[in-house]
Formats: structure tokens, C-alpha cells, sequence
């Protein structure tokens, strides 16, 4: 009969008491077999908001599909906004990615592309995104 | 002063299952979570620990790699590993803790080591886990040297009158609605809490409320709660999240008002949640204490008080017959009550339609199906294999503009519709759970 799990502690082997505040990047790989989360690609996003937003307020249209977007690091009011490449805000992230906005400040910039876009009978967008 | 904190409580063994043999993992737990958070910010810290004798040499090892600049052993266990297995890691539902030989357990406390513990250095800040040791010495000399006290109550006492018999008040007492008081139902909101929490010489509380945020009262004057969303995402495990946002709050007071640290504390421990790599943890902890107080106390997030929960109800369409196996629904249902929610199962309330039902008994059974659903501000649908019903009562809600979020356990949705029309469609119970967190807090603006 064999065993199977945890045979031994998986703990932190560096020293805090001397490398404190590190900062910047970190490793690319985390335990538990999860990858960073600051790198991994995110893909079909329903953008909150549309409508109120000053991308659709401006034109009464939405981008065509393939349009590329940005990742603003400067919250709008509360939001992570997604911008369009001149600028204008064309939703908010769904707040399960408020994460990317510590990402950004280990130096990951995000971009990614309208993946479809319907005006009608609400305004949505999806959005694929990614670090670059 | 500047802030030096001595964390107090048992450490124990987190053995947390996975159903990928792989993903299963071992570490110290109990207050070895506040240890690491208190390290992840770069704050000076100690323990003052209960164990088990074999696991001294791991916890003076890993206390001192984490930079602790005290670790003292306060009192032993025997009789018990002081083992927990944790079979629900990530809490979307009850935890399903198994506390290995829990019965046997005992715990001597070295009294000389509990009064000198505190004369070896000027904390500022005592943060203490109870759980199966006496509380009284420890407390009180803990007061007699003026330290601030931050006594996490989630597991013991239930009784907060020692609390009374201390000759300096409690800075804050802290309880989350994952604790026995919440789920035994002795406190059901907040208006109980701090009726209970006055009796217990104590100048705060922090109710902490799951993935519904959390609410620090003031006891002591008027001030009116602050409310701190959380920031709710898929997680690898809640297991010690809570002590990492009591450790990182106690903290960061000296450093940020009572709103800017809880956010910080939400936002920090949402990522302690996200992971089990230290490395990657610290790192996270270093990026978020870059951003300004002020943009991390603007970040939303899920705001829903615990009693406000229930007044939203949830239709739960499913093909809830006696001839099928409900496991699945079973499960969604156990764990939306879990987080207090309402959710109501239209089969089980309002009866089954027999095939020799009359036309009459069916437009009854219709009717009420149909009056529940207009009480409901979101439906849940459970996909376990085309029924009709279901599918149906899913439209229907979407014409009602009712959200529709879609559990399908067995990933069989495929249909054009049924994957376009609802608020999200997955097979992780937890994600679900988010997205009816997210929908019934819009439920609630309205």
C-alpha cells in the first residue's frame, strides 16, 4: 500500500529577516501547481458598464471587433478601465481582476482585443487580455 | 513607538486536501498565518507559541526564515498532532475541518515562560488566537504591560465575560461569520454582536463577513461603522485568510487610518488566499503597500452585510425530483445557506407534479412556481442533464430580467441560449457562489 500527499513541510527557505521588501516581479511559477496570476492571459471578458462609459457616450457605437485595448493603471472613480488605443474609456473590468491593478504596480502592462462587440439590446463588449 | 507585534495562539499542521494528489499540501498553520502575513508587510514581530514538542525545531526554523525577531514557547501539547485536515479548502461551503485527535488534546502552559514573555521586548501590539489554553494569565500580562490587544475570538470563548475582569480595555475584538457564535446562531447580525461584544470591555469589533467584506464598529463613541469590501476572485484556499487580515490591520494602524489598513488587510489577504507560494506572497504584499492608501481604499469590491443576505432570495431551478440524484443541487444549496443566503427550492416547497396530477393541481403548482420566482432576485439553475423545467424557468427569468447564473456540474451546456444567456455558466461551485455575492450586492443597490 503506497501513500500519497504531503510528506513533508513546503515552506518559504529564504531568510525575510534580511530580504525585506523585495518588490518587483515575482517568480514565474507559485506552488499548488497555479501559475503567477499576473501572467496569465485572461480571455472573454464582459466589460461592466458600457453604456456609461466614454467610448459608447461619445460615438453610440462600439469599436469593431479586433480593436485592441489597453489597461489604464489610474482607477476610474473606483474601476480598473479598459480603454481603446485614442484613449477612451469603453468599460470596467469585472472587479474579480481588482488583482491586476497590484500587478501593474510589479510592472505587467495589459492590452488585448475586442472579441465582439453588440450595441443592441445593451451595450456589451468582450474583451480578450493579456500581460505584454 | 514603533510597532513591534507578538502574535499568541497554538501552531498547528495544515494538511489541505486536494482531489489532484499534487495540489495537496502540508504546512504550519494557526498563528503561523499571522507570522507570515506580519513578514509579508515588513513588520517586526514574535510568537509566543503553543505545539506539540515535535514540531519545535520546523516552527524556530520558520519563524526565524520569516524574520521574527522573538519565538518563545509558552505551553505544549500532547495527546494530539495538533493535525488539521482540511477537505473544503476554498469555503464555498462549510470547511469540513477535521482536527485529528481532537478529544485527547491537552495543553500544558509554562506560567513563568507566560510572564516573562512580554518583558523581552516593547511590543506594541499583542495579537492573540484563543483556542484551547487558559486565557486569563496570559491577558493580564499582556494589560499589566500596556499593550495593545487584539484577541481573535473565531474559536474561543464563546463567553466574553472574562474580557470583563482586565484592568485595560481590549483595543479590538475580532469575529468573523465563519465562527461558532455566527454559525450556532447565538449571534445572528450585527445589532446582536455589539450587544454582546459591550459586555466585554472592549473599544472595537471587526466582523469580518466572508466574501461579503467586513464592518469595524466603534464601541466607544458615535462614529459610524466602516464598511471594507472584499475583493472576491477564484481562490486555491481560505484556510488562515482570516488571520492574515487581522495581523496586516493590527499592523498597518500605525501607519494608516482604521479604513486605509483594512483595505490594505482585504486586499492583502485576498492574495494569501490566491496562493501557497511564499515568495510570490511577499511580493504581492510589497506591491500593494507601493499603491497610495487612498487608491487602495477606492478599489471596489463586494460589500454585503450578513443580514442582509436573506432578504434576497434566491429560485434555485433545477430538476429537484425524488427520482434523481440532487447531490449537486444538495451541495449549491448547503453552501448558499452557509453565506446566509435564501435560496428556495420551488420542487421541494411547493410539491412534485405526479403524471396523474389533475389539470387544476398543476396550475397550482405552476402558479406558486411562478409567484416564487417574482420574489427572487436571482435564479440559480442546476444543469443536470436538458430538462425542460429548467430550461424553461431560465428564459423566463431572463424575460423578467431576473440574473441567471447557471451551475452545470457535469459541463453539458452547449447550447447556443443557455451559454449566451446567463450571467455566467460554470461547473465551480465557487465561482458560482462569487457571482451570486456579486449579483444579489447589485441586488441590494437598487
Amino acid at each position: 500500500m503506497g501513500t500519497t500527499g504531503g510528506g513533508k513541510f513546503k515552506h518559504y527557505d529564504g531568510n525575510r529577516g534580511k530580504s525585506k521588501g523585495s518588490g518587483g516581479k515575482p517568480g514565474g511559477k507559485q506552488g499548488g501547481g497555479k501559475k503567477n496570476e499576473c501572467e496569465k492571459a485572461i480571455g472573454d471578458i464582459l466589460l461592466e458598464e458600457v453604456a456609461n462609459c466614454q467610448y459608447f457616450r461619445s460615438h453610440k457605437n462600439l469599436p469593431p471587433i479586433g480593436s485592441s485595448v489597453n489597461m489604464r493603471k489610474i482607477l476610474e472613480g473606483s474601476r480598473l478601465a479598459i480603454e481603446t488605443d485614442s484613449g477612451e474609456v469603453l468599460g470596467y473590468l469585472p472587479i474579480q481582476y481588482n488583482y491586476l491593478r497590484r500587478c501593474m504596480e510589479q510592472d505587467y502592462k495589459y492590452s488585448g482585443n475586442v472579441i465582439s462587440a453588440s450595441a443592441t439590446p445593451l451595450p456589451s463588449v468582450r474583451i480578450d487580455l493579456g500581460p505584454v | 513607538m514603533t510597532r513591534k507585534i507578538v502574535v499568541i495562539g497554538q501552531v498547528l499542521v495544515d494538511v489541505i486536501l486536494s482531489d489532484n494528489d499534487e495540489n495537496t499540501y502540508i504546512r504550519l498553520g494557526g498563528i503561523m498565518h499571522a507570522a507570515r502575513a506580519l513578514s509579508g508587510i515588513g513588520c517586526d514581530f514574535g510568537i509566543c507559541y503553543i505545539a506539540p514538542d515535535y514540531l519545535d525545531e520546523d516552527i524556530v526554523s520558520y519563524a526565524n526564515k520569516l524574520g521574527a525577531i522573538m519565538v518563545d514557547k509558552i505551553g505544549s501539547v500532547t495527546g494530539s498532532p495538533n493535525v488539521i485536515v482540511v477537505g473544503e479548502p476554498k469555503e464555498y461551503g462549510p470547511q469540513r475541518y477535521e482536527y485529528l485527535l481532537r478529544e485527547n488534546h491537552k495543553i500544558s502552559m509554562d506560567s513563568k515562560r507566560v510572564v516573562t514573555a512580554f518583558n523581552a521586548i516593547e511590543w506594541s501590539d499583542a495579537l492573540i488566537f484563543p483556542g484551547g489554553f487558559e486565557l486569563s494569565e496570559i491577558l493580564q500580562s499582556i494589560c499589566e504591560k500596556g499593550i495593545n490587544l487584539y484577541i481573535d475570538v473565531n474559536f474561543e470563548p464563546d463567553d466574553w465575560s472574562v474580557f470583563k475582569r482586565l484592568k485595560a480595555q481590549i483595543d479590538t475584538i475580532i469575529i468573523s461569520t465563519s465562527s461558532g457564535l455566527f454559525r450556532r446562531g447565538k449571534i445572528k447580525n450585527a445589532d446582536q454582536l455589539l450587544a454582546y461584544a459591550k459586555n466585554g470591555n472592549t473599544r472595537n469589533v471587526l466582523l469580518k463577513e466572508n466574501r461579503g467584506g467586513c464592518r469595524f464598529f466603534y464601541l466607544n463613541d458615535s462614529c459610524p461603522p466602516i464598511h471594507i469590501p472584499a475583493q472576491v476572485r477564484p481562490i486555491v484556499h481560505s484556510v488562515g485568510v482570516g488571520d492574515c487580515y487581522d495581523a496586516v490591520f493590527a499592523a498597518l494602524r500605525h501607519s494608516y487610518s482604521d479604513k486605509h489598513a483594512l483595505n490594505y488587510a482585504s486586499c492583502i489577504a485576498a492574495d494569501y488566499a490566491d496562493t501557497i507560494d511564499e515568495p510570490y506572497f511577499f511580493a504581492a504584499c510589497d506591491a500593494w503597500l507601493k499603491i497610495p492608501s487612498e487608491e487602495i481604499s477606492d478599489l471596489g469590491g463586494i460589500s454585503l452585510a450578513w443580514e442582509s443576505r436573506p432578504v434576497h432570495q434566491i429560485y434555485i431551478a433545477a430538476p429537484d425530483f425524488n427520482y434523481v440524484d440532487t447531490r449537486p443541487i444538495d451541495a449549491l444549496v448547503e453552501s448558499l445557506k452557509y453565506h446566509n443566503f435564501s435560496p428556495r427550492r420551488p420542487i421541494k416547497e411547493h410539491g412534485q407534479a405526479t403524471p396523474s396530477a389533475s389539470r387544476l393541481q398543476k396550475r397550482d403548482l405552476f402558479n406558486a412556481d411562478m409567484r416564487l420566482l417574482d420574489a427572487c432576485s436571482v435564479l440559480v439553475a442546476i444543469l443536470l442533464f436538458d430538462d425542460p423545467g429548467t430550461l424553461i424557468e431560465i428564459g423566463i427569468a431572463s424575460e423578467k430580467e431576473i440574473p441567471v447564473v447557471l451551475y452545470d456540474p457535469y459541463k453539458i451546456a452547449e447550447n447556443l441560449i443557455l451559454t449566451e444567456l446567463p450571467y455566467l455558466v460554470s461547473s465551480d461551485l465557487d465561482q458560482i457562489i462569487n457571482a451570486v455575492f456579486d449579483l444579489i450586492q447589485k441586488a441590494n443597490k437598487k
